[in-house]
């Protein structure tokens, strides 16, 4: 029997897509034209323990197959979500990953402990990784000692699947992914965005108003494709790969370097429709392969020399 | 909102370096009003990457059908301009909130391509009725657009160029201005348009006293809503400010709230 539901230890998803933080909003934007039940997973859009006014403008500027985006993690805090996001997420019946965001450890752990007693939460995602917020961030998913004391503490208050979500701006992932697999983790997605930056050069400044920003789409697809190799070679833990996936054959590249899943981003801005699309193609090319299960394809790329 | 495949009907070259596109998708001509627009995918891949935003410049819902008005300025719209009639857009859409109905005589205050949405506009309102005066300023006689086709024939047309080469000499603000000075108060204004030009409009309405609201541009990636990349800065009635999306609560918005225009006026 074929199926494609996917464990990634005891996070079991119906299948293995699910659309990236920051890039489906709360659901809310696209549910006129999809069934938002479909999704393997929605990861909703960073939270922090109150609201976030966000960066100035420009905040997104486009770049070669690709985008560069500084939103500064605008969200309307841990209560809003609590008391309008998530009631309705949940009466949709749509899966929820909550992507969670702090200026400092604390931030981490009371958001962990709040959203522990809500209902309807499959997993916590860590963001470790954003390269757009002043505090925080970024901070804490480059170095491997500060990473590790904050898992630790939020992996203390949280019953449910850890997913630790890396930054690609290190000089050694691996090293990275060690560091969250020790303390804890459970899961790991990669990767964040890379860190980026577009000069405006009629005014010699630098375009977006957080002068840096994160830069996705396919043009970081093969940076992605080799940190996955790279941190499936690093650490036993599940991996759920991003990057620039647009494709079937963009997937299977993630799964093939050793992702369990895949998170589609910046390609839901250009085909909305991109994960209803992917499902269908991975059911066909499974039924085509003779394959039972998208688990069989994880890490098949390891090994060839 | 639909994400769906349009069909090109009629292509035309009408300025300089602007086109326009007749698309028969009927869900959004029936479904837009003035003020919204549409995420017109550019080629079925990736490079370049994003959707472009055009807003509507008219629809006939009874024909199925929904126009816009491109002005070549890049990559993008350089690509778009290749499209022939009988050819496919993918299209997302009728996107963003549009404008809200005023207090006649209404102004339209229309800067270069920033005409688009006014036409739609001015249409609407015709057809209720209202008085209206369609201001269109571009910098010469060849950037412009012959409005004559679109406008229905109550609608007042006032023309200024730069250069003096079409109609009134000058900005268009100044004409407003002059009409305005020679006692013609409008209950509403409503532009489009460069900063600039909204800036100045700011600028003068502190002796007009006149709601505007304005359609507002900024870079954008989903047009849905769901990026937060097309922020806004807008004052609450608290005096309080938060970052709004031009392409959900926008990109019409009411001009004493838009920040920008009056942290530069008070400079």
């Amino acid at each position: 029997m074929q199926t494609l539901q996917i464990e990634l230890g005891s996070l079991v998803l119906k299948n293995p897509f699910m659309a990236a933080s920051g890039t489906f909003g709360f659901g809310e934007e696209y549910a006129d034209i999809m069934d938002l039940k479909v999704l393997g997973a929605l990861v909703v859009k960073g939270l922090t323990l109150k609201p976030q006014k966000g960066n100035k403008p420009p905040r997104v500027v486009e770049t070669p197959a690709g985008m560069l985006n500084a939103i500064g993690l605008q969200n309307p805090g841990l209560d809003s979500f609590l008391a309008r996001e998530l009631p309705r997420l949940n009466q949709q019946g749509i899966p929820v990953i909550v992507n969670i965001n702090g200026a400092e450890e604390n931030d981490f752990v009371t958001l962990a402990r709040e959203l522990q007693e809500a209902p309807g939460i499959l997993a916590l995602e860590l963001n470790v990784s954003c390269p757009n917020v002043k505090e925080g961030g970024m901070a804490f998913g480059t170095s491997p000692v500060v990473l590790s004391g904050l898992v630790e503490k939020v992996k203390r208050v949280c019953r449910m699947p850890l997913i630790v979500k890396l930054s690609p701006n290190v000089t050694d992932i691996g090293e990275i992914a060690r560091a969250a697999e020790r303390s804890g983790a459970d899961i790991l997605s990669l990767i964040n965005t890379i860190k980026g930056m577009v000069i405006d050069t009629h005014t010699a400044t630098p375009l977006l108003g957080n002068l840096t920003g994160g830069l996705s789409g396919p043009a970081i697809r093969p940076v992605a494709v080799r940190m996955v190799y790279e941190v499936f070679q690093a650490t036993g833990l599940p991996l759920i790969g991003m990057g620039g996936v647009t494709s079937l054959q963009d997937a299977l590249e993630f799964f093939m370097a050793g992702a369990s899943a895949v998170a589609v981003g910046a390609g839901n801005f250009v085909a909305p429709d991109t994960i209803p699309r992917l499902i269908a193609d991975l059911q066909s090319y499974l039924e085509n392969k003779g394959l039972n299960s998208p688990a069989v394809l994880t890490g098949l790329a390891h090994g060839r020399y | 909102m639909f994400l769906t495949t349009a069909h090109v009907r009629k292509k035309e070259t009408v300025a300089q370096n602007c086109f326009t596109l007749s698309l028969h998708e009927e869900k959004i001509a029936s479904h837009c009003t003035p003020g919204q627009f549409v995420h017109v995918r550019l080629s079925a891949g990736y490079d370049p990457f994003l959707r472009r935003p055009f807003s509507i410049a008219a629809a006939d819902p009874a024909e199925g059908v929904f126009r816009l008005l491109i002005q070549v300025v890049g990559e993008g719209t350089r690509l778009l301009q290749r499209i022939q009639e009988g050819q496919t857009l993918d299209c997302l859409g009728p996107l963003g909130s549009g404008f809200i109905p005023g207090e006649a005589p209404y102004f339209l205050v229309a800067g270069g391509i920033g005409a688009a949405p006014l036409i739609f506009l001015a249409q609407a309102l015709s057809k209720q009725n209202q008085p209206v005066r369609y201001y269109y300023g571009t910098a010469s006689a060849a950037e412009r657009v012959s409005l004559h086709a679109w406008l229905p024939t109550a609608i007042e047309q006032i023309d200024a160029t730069e250069d003096g080469s079409k109609g009134f000499s000058g900005r268009v603000t100044a004409a407003v201005n002059r009409d305005i000075l020679q006692g013609k108060k409008p209950g509403q204004i409503m532009a489009c348009g460069p900063q600039a030009m909204l800036q100045e409009l700011v600028r003068l309405n502190a002796a007009w006293k006149v709601p505007m609201q304005f359609s507002l541009e900024e870079r954008m990636a989903c047009g849905t809503g769901a990026c937060q990349g097309c922020a806004v800065e807008i004052a609450e009635e608290t005096g309080a400010t938060n970052f709004l999306r031009v392409c959900r609560e926008g990109p019409v918005f009411e001009a004493h709230k838009v920040v920008e225009f009056h942290a530069n006026a008070s400079n």
